[in-house]
């Protein structure tokens, strides 16, 4: 009896607690949680997929707002210093008390996404996303371009890993890492097909990738292929709705400047690709606010352009510049006169694109000397892509490649914000530091390799 | 030479002992062949027994090993005396298929041996022929007799009764009487002794051929070891047990101390248990912590069981009405939404060693509460009501400071933003102020609250029932201030609303019913039902709570208060717990008891913000806010206590398993118009929350007996948990305890005062449970503005996850004795245990190179957190006479809360958690957690000549320090009671000593001392010097380590005479008079060191200017048949 006993109660309280205890996945997950079962399948890659694009769309824009800070594109006009103003001028150590990870985690965080989006794809695309997968490697290659140009050499590339856990790496130099981002151009262009929109992303991205890297002909090499296809623009949209340039602190925290810190350039001429307006402030500064405004023109769906043959125009000036022609001055001045290339303004009446007149933009002369021929190059590119990111690594590759000294490109002297309240020194920094978090969290990181250009 | 056998699988196994016990039971049936001379039940299983065949050959072996075998292949018990040299005779014997009797008289023939049936026909016993036919010479006598208890009348069982000068003793049976039989003639002592009463000695005459009859009676003392503890394995004696229980009697303390829910009952009553207070309004939670926190993020809330049904537990951090910043409120513990007058006894088991079966989520500790059960007879009826008021006792801190005098206004002081403008204030003098202690702007007043409770019980012998009904009311002691009711009607012309003169209200209503139906005899069922509603209105007073009313002055300040007190907040909770327990015993040897259970709690909140009628200029538009929540627990528990080997081992299997499941809603809008209460539109927030959890686990404990004087219970459960992704595995929680009652221990002889001494010793894991979807990676869908249209169908990765996350495990090793001396007049009860926590789990932040889109932390098991202490009761009766009895107990408990470990790479990681803008709560290795660190101030530099020193100006260290733990290191509890005129006049204290927490004096950051101190004043307040020049001052704020003496209550109750009483159709009946909080001593700065107003937080302890704990007096009638 006893032993019929446990025969049959034992397995029976076994099957009955393994009943009670199963968990119905479906039920138990929180509100506003997708379920995993509804993500891992084709319907969830393609939603990754836009779950990315929509990542970078929101991202993109303070990453932009940082990089103008950093360099001549904006100037701080908050009368509370903010944390980027404070990093330029060293008043904070920018590894610990305050953050600077806003954009360094943001660009992380496409990265991650992206590899998540795209093993997503490979699993339940079977080859029919392949241009999506294309631009995905793309985005993913961009962020890390610009975490490249931004942060200082020592980057690490921790990975969500794919229905694992996750991976911390050591930080890779900024060649390490630009030489990883050439490879995953080269994915995103494999996986391009006949896409010519995604190839022609890839493309640009590789061809800066190499700029980066002072490999000048084979950025040609691929430059050539992009500007024999004909206009091209790559627009990262974005709502304007609590946008990063549409926003009340936005309008009033930052103001196109005038020969920011000496070196910089005047964004306040009167010139089509860079809009601003005066803007009357009494309550946040003693400082008068001309605010940027190039995207608030283009109505209610603006887009940054991330790629476009205009850029690649600029970078084939530089690099007939360093093959030792002239060639340069008229791809410059093709630009300007052609009436292909806009800045994406609707309704501007200003710019009377290829006429050239008084509101347009007029050829350019040659100047004498050859240190100005580049000058002149990196100010058409700083009008031209202004406010999109660019200017910081223009800024870094003018030290790094064309060996300026970092005290005549980056803005020096003094920086005032809000009037008297706040008034100090630019400091040395030409890039940012890697947030303190990193080597907080990250066993394998240890700091910056290098802070150098 | 008295011989005892020890009976152990079915085989004697020992030994030499000076009292017969096992064998000590009278057995008059002496069966030389082994047969039956009854036909009852139980006769005619060992009948078959004993028919069963066996086939046996052994050759020149013991006898020992002979009677070894034949138990072992009849499943019999067999014993013998170990010790006899018969049991060495060697033997042979081969026999093929033949019954056991027959084995058995084959086995002993020729030995002048014989075998009998112990009277339970449970036990074949083997003895020398003359030995027991001398038992049964008839030319002596017998003694029979019951043991009953002296206050009840009841039975009692398993009474030890010795002959003195002979060596016979037995046992009380199941009805408590005994026999002993064969005792010469003459005169003895009849010593009948027991674990929890008082030993009694009888003289008794033998006749021969007669039998003496004896009533013995018993009275109990006060030894806890005799109680029986209920556990998910079912009842024990607390002296098998090898963990220090404690139990409380939750009548005895309410018949004399003013308690008003379970949290007042804990509260220094067991050493290794302490108590945090959110405050002193109505309804205010506390935070319980037996023997230390050890979780550094999961919750360290003791689980709590009731009538064998898992409660709510957990501090409800559920605030629909905070959604949107429209402002809180805080609710009452869960643990005080039960009828503490519905509640028979608490045990508490305090922590993973004495909690491991109740599975992988006990490891903070388990209360088990047990409600009134009706006994069989006539109806009986508690009825009781307390009336009083409270207050906040003293004055508070003058820590502001008036500056000279105001020009050209109402004459008066200048604050301190007043200072710099010379043309509003002539600086001519300073004075220390608090407006708390000036009438006019106080907004403490008296608080009230009365009570009533009504129990009534019995019913017959097959149904029974209890009835228990209570309500309570409390209004708080925040009023709206003189001043402010002036403001009021001068600026709105309008009475003041009745709910704005005393906002803080708290009502409670239960009713508790439990019975218990008895099928039949061998099925038992309990039913118990458990309503509770409360309603608990407050206005809120601000983040800072009465700081902000601590540095009013006359300016703007006072115009902000006037609108905090149109903040009108209000819960209501719905608690219903029901239960159906069974116990089944139609087979003796498998007895089965099962318990399913339900708990659900509704909660509703309402903000708003103004009530009613909009009076500030400011607001443009009134908020609402409003939020439900339901939370259901179902507990279900089944196990069988399987008797084996004459109940020397009890082994319990069993299955137990909660289910949790909660949701949440939350909505306000901040247009609400005025004088609209209930707005059906206008939303602009919906937030909505779930979460489920399940545990299931099976156990299994056997529990031995070693000769009634050494216990042990080794126990094994595995726990299957809800966790999503990665594997779930089974979680492992083994244990095993020891209780060694040394003074019944045969062979050892102690001195006559020690009426008890016991060893034991208990080792065990218990674990906490992560969230259920901790270890999943998560995704969402982002719609909100800014996403481009394009992408709006997406999906985000939201958490990484970790799948290899696992429950906390905690370990704890304890030993300890129990002494009862002079008849248990003196009782010490003393206990080490050291408990580990490994793998507590850690929201760590993840480094921002592997962010995604949402949050950047990852659940990881990084942390070992030890926590080591002592516990020491003292019990003592002084005085024990008729007329006069006096006693108490002292108990001292010190507990070294560590850090000893976050990860492998320790240097690596130290987390950060700044909770408050004052002070840093960290955990770091090697400290306390969530240890307070601050930079402290050395030095101040008046830069700009002001004569005051403003925050910019006083220089902070460079590096944070640790100021101090934030729970107690140690506590020192005292109650003593004394009774006069026969027990007609009782009075009681008790309170204690609190050591070692660090405070962190918020409030007295808020105050203007020390950063505006008038620099060059030589009337600065001696607190604001004595802040001055305290080494734990900090940039942050003012942490002390507090030490604090209170006596948290004291009664004197009055037995209204029998005669008055009886005109009231009752049988007793008592009037006295209550008071709480009678007394505080500190050194504290703040206001109460014992409030924290950061009591959902694991981390923090800081008092922000949370009110005070109210000192109360109350009168309560009690009256009862």
């Amino acid at each position: 009896m006893n032993r019929s006993y446990f025969k049959i109660v034992f397995p029976g309280l076994f099957v009955l607690t393994g009943m009670l205890g199963c968990s119905d996945l479906d039920q138990d997950l929180p509100a506003g949680v997708e379920n995993p079962k509804v993500v891992d399948s084709e319907f969830g890659a393609v939603s990754l997929y836009r779950g990315v694009m929509a990542m970078f769309s929101r991202r993109y824009p303070s990453y932009v707002v940082s990089t103008g800070l950093f360099t001549d594109e904006l100037h701080d006009a908050g009368q509370v210093l903010s944390q980027y103003a404070g990093l330029i001028v060293n008043s904070v150590d920018g590894r610990g008390e305050v953050s600077n990870e806003g954009s360094y985690s943001s660009l992380h965080a496409v990265r991650n996404s992206a590899d998540q989006a795209i093993a997503m794809l490979h699993r339940h695309g079977q080859g029919r996303y392949d241009h999506l997968i294309s631009e995905l490697y793309s985005v993913k290659a961009f962020s890390m371009l610009y975490l490249s140009e931004l942060y200082c050499s020592g980057i690490p590339l921790s990975t969500v890993d794919f229905e694992e856990d996750y991976t911390y790496t050591r930080g890779y130099t900024t060649v390490e890492l630009l030489n990883i981002i050439d490879h995953i151009f080269d994915s995103a262009i494999s996986f391009s097909g006949d896409s010519l929109r995604y190839n022609i992303l890839a493309s640009i991205g590789k061809a800066r990738t190499k700029m980066n890297l002072g490999l000048y002909t084979d950025a040609e090499a691929i430059l050539e292929n992009v500007v024999a296809s004909g206009t091209y623009s790559y627009n990262l949209p974005y709502s304007s709705v609590g946008s990063s340039f549409s926003s009340h602190s936005f309008l009033n925290m930052y103001t196109v400047p005038r020969n920011e810190g000496i070196n910089g350039l005047d964004f306040r001429v009167a010139d089509p690709r860079v809009r601003y307006m005066f803007v009357e402030v009494s309550t946040r500064s003693g400082d008068s606010v001309f605010s940027a405004i190039k995207y608030q023109l283009q109505g209610n769906n603006p887009s940054i352009v991330i790629a476009s043959t205009v850029e690649a125009w600029l970078m084939m000036a530089e690099l007939t510049l360093a093959s030792g022609t002239d060639e340069w001055i008229d791809i410059l001045n093709n630009l300007r006169t052609d009436g292909t290339y806009t800045v994406n303004i609707a309704g501007d009446t200003l710019w009377n694109r290829g006429l050239g007149g008084i509101d347009g933009l007029k050829p350019l002369s040659k100047p004498t000397d050859h240190s100005l021929f580049v000058d002149l190059i990196f100010k058409e590119r700083a009008f031209w892509l202004y406010l999109t990111g660019h200017r910081q690594g223009d800024l870094r590759r003018l030290i790094r490649q064309y060996e300026r000294d970092p005290n005549s490109v980056y803005p020096t002297g003094f920086y005032g914000v809000g009037g008297a309240t706040f008034y100090s020194r630019y400091g040395d920094r030409i890039v940012m530091p890697v947030p303190i978090q990193e080597e907080d969290q990250n066993p394998l990181y240890s700091g910056c390799i290098s802070e150098g250009a | 030479m008295n011989r005892t056998v020890l009976v152990w699988g079915g085989v004697a196994l020992c030994c030499i002992s000076p009292s017969v016990k096992l064998l000590s039971q009278a057995y008059p049936t002496v069966i030389q062949d082994i047969s039956l001379k009854s036909d009852s039940p139980g006769q005619n299983k060992q009948k078959e027994k004993l028919a069963k065949r066996i086939s046996i050959s052994v050759q020149d072996s013991t006898l020992k090993y002979v009677l070894y075998e034949i138990a072992r292949l009849g499943n019999l018990k067999v014993v013998y005396d170990n010790t006899d040299s018969f049991v060495r005779k060697r033997i042979s014997i081969s026999v093929d298929s033949i019954p056991i009797q027959d084995v058995l008289k084959t086995a002993l023939k020729g030995l002048d041996l014989e075998a009998s049936l112990t009277p339970d026909n449970a036990t074949v016993i083997v003895s020398r022929r003359d030995t027991v036919r001398s038992e049964v010479n008839q030319t002596k006598g017998n003694i029979t007799g019951t043991v009953i208890d002296s206050a009840t009348g009841s039975p009692v069982v398993g009474a030890t009764i010795a002959l003195s000068g002979i060596n016979k003793v037995t046992v009380s049976g199941k009805d408590g009487k005994f026999s002993i039989a064969g005792i010469p003639i003459g005169s003895y002592r009849l010593i009948v002794r027991l674990l929890g009463y008082k030993t009694q000695q009888y003289p008794v005459s033998v006749e021969a051929n007669k039998s003496a009859t004896v009533t013995v009676k018993l009275a109990t003392t006060a030894t806890a070891l005799a109680e029986v503890v209920t556990t998910v394995t079912g009842q024990q004696r607390k002296l098998e047990i090898g963990n220090s229980i404690a139990s409380i009697n939750v009548d005895s303390i309410i018949g004399i101390a003013p308690v008003s829910n379970l949290t007042d009952i804990l509260e220094n009553r067991v050493p290794g248990l302490t108590v945090q207070r959110a405050g002193g309004r109505p309804g205010d939670p506390a935070r319980i912590r037996l023997r230390g926190s050890s979780s550094i993020n999961n919750s360290n809330d003791v689980i709590i069981v009731v009538d064998g049904v898992r409660v709510e537990s957990e501090l409800n951090r559920f605030s629909a009405a905070s959604q949107g910043g429209v402002g809180s409120i805080m609710s009452a513990s869960p643990i005080d939404q039960i009828d503490i007058n519905s509640i028979e006894k608490i045990d508490i088991f305090k922590g993973p060693s004495a909690a491991a079966m109740y599975g992988s989520d006990a490891a903070n500790g388990v209360i088990v509460i047990t409600t009134k059960r009706g006994k069989a007879g006539p109806s009986k009826w508690t009825f009781s009501t307390d009336q009083g008021l409270s207050y906040i006792p003293g004055e508070f801190p003058e820590g502001t400071f008036r500056f000279g005098t105001l020009m050209g206004m109402i004459p008066g002081r200048c604050n301190v933003t007043e200072v710099g403008a010379a043309v509003l204030c002539d600086l001519d003098s300073v004075i220390s102020y608090q407006a708390l202690n000036d009438p006019y702007f106080n907004i403490l007043g008296k608080g009230r609250g009365q009570q009533y409770s009504a129990t009534v019980s019995g019913g017959s012998s097959n149904a029974r029932f209890s009835i228990t009904g209570s309500q309570s009311y409390d209004i708080g002691v925040v009023k709206l201030s003189h001043y402010l009711s002036d403001r009021f009607v001068a600026m709105y012309g309008k009475d003041i609303p009745s709910w704005m003169e005393r906002p803080d209200r708290y009502k409670t209503m239960s009713l508790s019913n439990v019975f218990s139906l008895d099928v039949n005899k061998s099925l038992a069922v309990d039913i118990t039902t458990k309503l509770y509603k409360s309603t608990q209105k407050r206005t809120s007073l601000g983040n800072g709570g009465i700081a902000h009313f601590m540095t009013q002055f006359h300016s703007d300040t006072l115009t902000a208060s006037t609108d905090r007190f149109n903040e009108s907040s209000a819960r209501n909770s719905d608690k219903f717990t029901t239960s159906i327990s069974g116990r089944w015993t139609r087979l003796e040897w498998l007895p089965i008891q099962a318990t399913i259970g339900l708990d659900r709690t509704e909660d509703t909140d309402k903000t708003y913000l103004p009530r009613g009628i909009r009076i500030s200029t400011t607001d443009s538009a009134g908020k609402y806010a409003i939020g439900r929540a339901h939370r259901n627990s179902i507990t279900y528990t089944a196990n069988s206590a399987i008797p084996l080997f004459s109940n020397r081992i009890i082994t319990t299997v069993g299955i137990n398993g909660t289910s949790n499941t909660s949701q949440g809603f939350n909505a306000r809008t901040t247009s609400l118009p005025p004088g609209v209460d209930e707005p059906t539109t206008g939303f602009q927030d919906f937030s909505r929350s779930e979460d489920s959890r399940s545990i299931n686990g099976w156990f299994l404990e056997p529990r031995l007996n070693f000769n009634s004087s050494l216990f042990a219970s080794p126990g094994f459960r595995l726990d299957q948990n809800g966790l999503q992704g990665g594997k779930a595995g089974l979680m492992r929680l083994p244990k095993l305890n020891l209780s060694w009652l040394v003074s019944e221990q045969d062979g050892i002889a102690l001195p006559e005062v020690i009426t008890l001494l016991r060893l034991r010793m208990a080792a065990g894991s218990a674990g906490v449970q992560p969230g259920i979807q901790d270890r999943l990676r998560l995704y969402r869908s982002d719609t909100t503005a800014g996403v481009p249209s394009q992408y709006l169908s997406n999906f985000m990765l939201t958490t990484i996850g970790n799948s290899k996350l696992k429950p906390e495990r905690s370990t704890e090793y304890e030993w300890g004795g129990d002494l009862d001396l002079f008849d248990g007049r003196l009782g010490i009860e003393f206990t080490q245990y050291n408990k580990v926590r490994r793998d507590a789990i850690v929201n760590i932040p993840i480094a921002p190179s592997l962010s995604i889109s949402g949050s950047a932390s990852v659940f990881t098991n990084i942390g070992v957190i030890k926590n080591y202490g002592n516990e020491i009761s003292v019990r003592g009766s002084v005085i024990e006479t008729e007329a006069i009895t006096f006693g108490g107990t002292l108990g001292f408990y010190n507990n070294l809360n560590k850090v000893t470990k976050l990860s492998t790479n320790s240097n690596k990681f130290s987390l950060n958690q700044s909770t408050t803008s004052r002070t840093v709560s960290r955990v770091v290795a090697g400290y306390p957690l969530w240890g307070v660190w601050a930079r402290p101030i050395v030095g101040y530099n008046d830069a700009d000549n002001s004569g005051s020193i403003s925050t910019e100006e006083v220089i902070l260290g460079d590096s944070t320090v640790y100021l101090g733990q934030p729970e107690p290191k140690g506590t020192i509890n005292i109650s003593s009671y004394l009774t006069v005129l026969s027990g007609r006049v009782s009075l009681s204290i008790d309170g204690g000593f609190t050591y070692g927490m660090s405070q962190t004096a918020q409030v007295m950051s808020n105050l203007n001392s020390p950063f505006n101190t008038y620099a060059n004043s030589e009337q600065a307040s001696p607190l604001s010097q004595a802040i001055a020049a305290s080494m734990n001052r900090t940039g942050y704020g003012v942490v002390q380590q507090v030490d604090t003496w209170r006596i948290n209550s004291m009664s004197v109750r009055y037995m209204i005479p029998q005669n008055i009483v009886s005109k009231l159709n009752s049988r007793s009946a008592s009037v006295s008079l209550q008071g709480s909080n009678v007394l505080m001593k500190s050194k504290y700065m703040g206001l109460d060191p014992n409030v924290n107003s950061r009591i959902y937080d694991n981390s923090q302890v800081a008092d922000e200017g949370a009110i005070p704990l109210p000192r109360s007096w109350s009168i309560r009638f009690t009256i009862g048949n």
